[in-house]
């Protein structure tokens, strides 16, 4: 995933161009699994929560789903777009203010250190790694970019921090008994 | 393929936006996932997605690799699967030579569904 090749028989072996992993995980049966490393859940950018649907959704995904409609999708980008675009979000600049607010927002999760935050030393045990601080800045860019914007601002990098910094925290037992929960507590960093 | 990046920018919302028109067509709702996966997508990154069963994410996974005419390739995770499951493996051919099978981890996006199912040896094979 980070490297995008693999050795076989000691040979190395380039994976495919772009290379994107999405996985999927069950947050309800936990009976014969086997957590994910803390270092192998840092190379994923994003920790997705999916929720139920709304009830208006839910409804139409009924009525659509258990008729015989047929929908045919249309191809939108190629492979060479994509990384074009890859290549774009890349190339967009960033002020230093947006950089440095990204970086201490980071900075901000690690407990008992110089930056961190008060509701990180209360309630955290580990922080976020540099990496984060890569994803929050990459990620505001991106967002910037499909809200038509040239650079990121302080918003773009708040609107990714959830997703990026959820499974880079670890709480520690007086979260659990007092109930904060991890997205109260990012939500309290990004105020 | 676009003069400047200005005008790429530009072109890139617009087809950000037929993307997610296309989408929704299949998904219905879930609109903030549809866009933290394809921002991960854009970024390089990888993304995570938790969520109890039957909430389309797979669905949603095959919906955005035929938008983006990518391949794509599923793995179920299992506690009993070996690193060469994923990756794959030399087996004899037939001119007597060892030659290597790629595993269906050789395509554009990966869905790696349960991946807490497995032991971390089968992760660490391409996390």
């Amino acid at each position: 995933m980070q490297e995008r090749s693999v050795t076989a028989a000691g040979k190395r072996y380039e994976l495919g161009n772009p290379f994107f992993v999405l996985a999927t995980q069950n947050p309800i049966e936990q009976e014969g699994t086997y957590p994910l490393p803390e270092a192998q859940l840092d190379r994923f950018m994003f920790n997705v929560w999916l929720d139920y649907p709304k009830y208006e959704d839910e409804l139409l995904v009924v009525k659509n789903t258990t008729s015989n409609k047929k929908v045919e999708l249309k191809k939108i980008l190629t492979a060479e777009e994509i990384i074009y675009f890859q290549e774009l979000v890349r190339r967009i600049p960033v002020t230093d203010n947006v950089l440095e607010y990204a970086v201490k927002l980071a900075a901000k999760t690690r407990p008992n250190t110089e930056h961190g935050a008060a509701v990180s030393n209360s309630y955290l045990s580990w922080g976020a790694g540099p990496r984060a601080s890569q994803f929050l800045v990459i990620g505001a860019k991106c967002h910037a970019m499909i809200k038509g914007k040239y650079s990121p601002d302080i918003e773009d990098v708040k609107a990714v921090a959830a997703a990026i910094l959820r499974h880079r925290i670890v709480r520690n037992y007086k979260a659990e008994a007092e109930g904060m929960s991890i997205d109260k507590i990012i939500a309290e960093l990004v105020k | 393929m676009y003069k400047t990046d200005v005008e790429a920018a530009d072109a890139f919302v617009v087809k950000y936006k037929e993307l997610n028109a296309e989408i929704s067509k299949i998904i219905i709702g879930q609109d903030e996932v549809i866009k933290d996966v394809l921002i991960s997508i854009f970024s390089k990154g990888h993304c995570l997605l938790v969520g109890v069963p039957g909430l389309a994410k797979t669905l949603l996974v095959n919906t955005i690799a035929d938008v983006l005419g990518l391949s794509y390739n599923r793995i179920q995770f299992t506690p009993d699967l070996m690193p060469s499951d994923i990756i794959g493996s030399e087996i004899l051919g037939d001119d007597r030579h060892f030659k290597f099978v790629k595993g269906p981890l050789f395509a554009n996006i990966i869905l790696a569904d349960e991946i807490n199912r497995t032991p971390p040896k089968n992760t660490s094979s391409f996390a």
